[in-house]
């Protein structure tokens, strides 16, 4: 299991006293609908501004990528996929059918855009399935 | 820096379309004037939009290929869903594909950023629906909030593909937070199910 930093975890404390005050607030106070919506909407704000920062700006930030860099910078230099989007739109629809990877049947599954097989929610990106239309440099 | 391909531009005008067509469906049905409704619907374009670039900006923020990409059985079954007499609706035109080699954390970090920004334009709809001194204007913002917070409860509901699936799988406490939070300002919220209760 992923194991959380120290902000993260004052954050998710931060976080789970705001619901239990909203909770408190609707259960007792909310009888004023303009100090009511004003408390909902002023703790809304603050808190999901506090959880993006922490759980989604501050790690991007450290990953220290520069804009320059961005769609083609990758984790690993040994992995490398090039993958070109589609430029018309893939014409067989499928609703019903098995993965091509794996062989598990799969109710609205998805069809590549790449190479028009049809696959389950698990190898339905182009890596997953080992895509044959996908270029590796 | 962040990149749109020209199929990728049309791909999100086209799903942001069918988002602010099949709200407005259901909004006819409480708003009487055109004026209402055209506020209603500048109001929610972003709802669907910002969802969307959040993804795509957090996965290219993170060094990997993003796109958002209309999927054409899904924008059929949306598309249906603009006809007013039908119940239950349907909103999911197109998907943000992410390629490239990335953690778990990762992934459940591209996952919430959706959700999140529809729990914080909800919350800036509430501020300012406070401070609105028209009934009519503060019920629009009210709508436009409620409307906010049911698309990102739907995402993060933990199933198939959508986000809260994918932070489930990084989190469990993360989730249980963000779950927590969308499921009491739906439930709450002044036009929620549970709001009229609530409110004298």
């Amino acid at each position: 299991m992923y194991k959380l930093t120290q902000q993260e975890q004052i954050a998710l404390i931060i976080g789970v006293v705001s619901v239990i005050l909203i909770v408190l607030e609707i259960l007792f106070f909310s009888s004023n609908l303009m100090a009511h919506t004003l408390f909902l909407g002023g703790t809304t704000t603050g808190i999901s501004l506090l959880i993006i920062y922490i759980f989604v700006i501050q790690p991007m930030k450290e990953q220290q990528i520069p804009p320059s860099q961005y769609n083609q910078y990758y984790t690993s230099p040994s992995f490398r996929p090039t993958i070109i989007p589609p430029t018309k739109k893939v014409k067989k629809t499928t609703l019903k059918g098995s993965c091509e990877y794996c062989g598990k049947k799969e109710l609205m599954g998805f069809t590549c855009s790449y190479c028009e097989g049809y696959f389950c929610t698990e190898h339905r990106l182009p890596e997953k399935h080992g895509c044959v239309r996908m270029k590796l440099r | 820096m962040y990149s749109f391909t020209q199929t990728e531009k049309r791909d999100l005008l086209i799903g942001t379309t069918i988002f602010v067509l099949v709200e407005l469906s259901i909004a006819i049905y409480d708003f009487n004037t055109l004026l209402e409704l055209l506020i209603l619907s500048l109001l929610i374009i972003p709802l669907w939009f910002f969802h969307e670039l959040a993804h795509k900006f957090v996965a290219q923020g993170n060094g990997l290929t993003s796109y958002f990409q209309l999927d054409p059985n899904m924008a059929i079954v949306s598309l249906l869903s603009i006809i007013p007499i039908i119940p239950i609706k349907i909103i999911a035109p197109g998907v943000v594909f992410s390629s490239g080699e990335y953690r778990l954390d990762t992934s459940g970090r591209i996952s919430i950023a959706g959700p999140l920004t529809n729990i914080l334009l909800g919350g800036i709809f509430l501020l300012f629906s406070s401070f609105m001194q028209l009934d009519w204007a503060m019920v629009v913002f009210l709508y436009a909030s409620k409307a906010s917070f049911d698309l990102a409860l739907f995402n993060m509901l933990p199933f198939y593909v959508l986000d809260g699936a994918k932070v489930l799988r990084w989190n469990q406490a993360i989730f249980a937070l963000i779950f927590s939070l969308v499921l009491v300002l739906w439930l709450f919220h002044p036009q929620g199910i549970l709001g009229g209760i609530i409110i004298v």
